[in-house]
């Protein structure tokens, strides 16, 4: 009788390289853990906007326009003008930006858009979970 | 008349048994290759752009030819410009770009430098759709046939892994993003050695 399993090694090593991560990870107790210390327990409510300009002799100060969700279909959050090269807002977690910033090339308008979303993320730290926010970065610099 | 009629419905069935049997053979000769399967993760730039290529597919062990199903998105996002209505307004968009579409390549085994490891050259190419959209909005962007060409050097097992470093001719779209780029990739290939 032939006992052969059916699939090459290389598969089969795999498959045991694949199967024992999460094993490994559901064995892992809470006594070999060691915790790392700045866990944030509380689930964090508000995150970053930075937004990045140009301002140059043309542009000293930039007026810009920021959305809730796309800037094409959604809720104007709020305007602005901005005398500075990067300017951080603090707004809602888990939640998509977009902005528009208006400047003046010559005889020329051009609008500058970009987006990006705010995000929460959680982990497992030695069985307490920890928060994590990633703050939207919208780069609204002219093209050289 | 009807004789005729009846002459070209047999000359239009016998043409096509013929394409039948004619893509039959092309398709068993294919089959009786020793198939492989082949995934990639490769990363092509130059000064402007940068894309990852992430690919799966089989490679034909006989005729030394890969042909792979690749994924081509761009590392991050261009700036470009858009026109609108009025000629003194332009939107600057941050672009995202995607390729999709079929990889193909033939190796050319130069040297041997042990049983299992070899050295040669490949030449390739990528025909799909290139697509994009826009970071911020639901603009539209655009569907357009992504092509490209490669060649270059490779080293590896052919039955376990292959690194292929090369040029490549890509041309997108998108603004002052230049064609020519160097592209690498690491394949791994599942030969069952049974």
């Amino acid at each position: 009788m032939n006992l052969k399993s059916p699939l090459p090694i290389r598969f089969r090593l795999l498959g045991i390289v694949l199967l024992s991560m999460p094993i490994a990870a559901c064995l892992n107790n809470a006594n070999d853990c060691v915790p790392s210390g700045n866990c944030t327990s509380v689930a964090p409510t508000t995150a970053n906007l930075k937004l990045k300009l140009t301002i140059n002799s043309e542009n000293a100060s930039v007026p810009i326009a920021v959305y809730e969700g796309d800037a094409s279909d959604s809720v104007l959050y709020f305007l602005d003008t901005i005398a500075a090269a990067t300017i951080s807002y603090t707004v809602a977690v888990d939640q998509r930006y977009s902005a528009v910033a208006k400047y003046r090339q010559g005889n020329l308008t051009i609008l500058a858009v970009d987006g990006d979303k705010t995000k929460l993320t959680s982990n497992n730290d030695c069985g307490d979970r920890c928060y994590e926010v990633s703050d939207a970065l919208l780069n609204l610099k002219l093209a050289q | 008349m009807g004789i005729l009629k009846r002459r070209n419905f047999l000359w239009n069935v016998k043409l096509l048994l013929l394409l039948c049997s004619s893509n039959f053979i092309v398709l068993q000769a294919i089959a009786q290759q020793p198939l492989v399967p082949e995934i990639g993760l490769g990363l092509n730039f130059n000064g402007t752009d940068a894309m990852l290529n992430l690919g799966a597919g089989v490679s034909f062990q006989n005729i030394r030819t890969s042909a792979k199903v690749s994924f081509q998105p761009r590392l991050g996002a261009k700036r470009v410009f858009v026109e609108t209505a009025s000629p003194n307004v332009l939107i600057q968009y941050r672009e995202r770009r995607y390729l999709l579409g079929l990889e193909v390549d033939k190796r050319f085994k130069l040297t041997e430098f042990s049983e299992y490891t070899e050295l040669g050259l490949f030449v390739g190419g990528f025909i799909g759709m290139s697509f994009n959209d826009y970071r911020g909005t639901d603009a539209r962007g655009s569907v357009d046939l992504g092509y490209e060409g490669m060649a270059g050097a490779y080293i590896g097992d052919p039955h376990v892994c292959l690194l292929r470093l090369g040029y490549l001719y890509l041309p997108l779209p998108t603004q002052n993003v230049f064609p020519h780029r160097i592209g690498f990739s690491f394949s791994i290939l599942f030969a069952d050695e049974s």
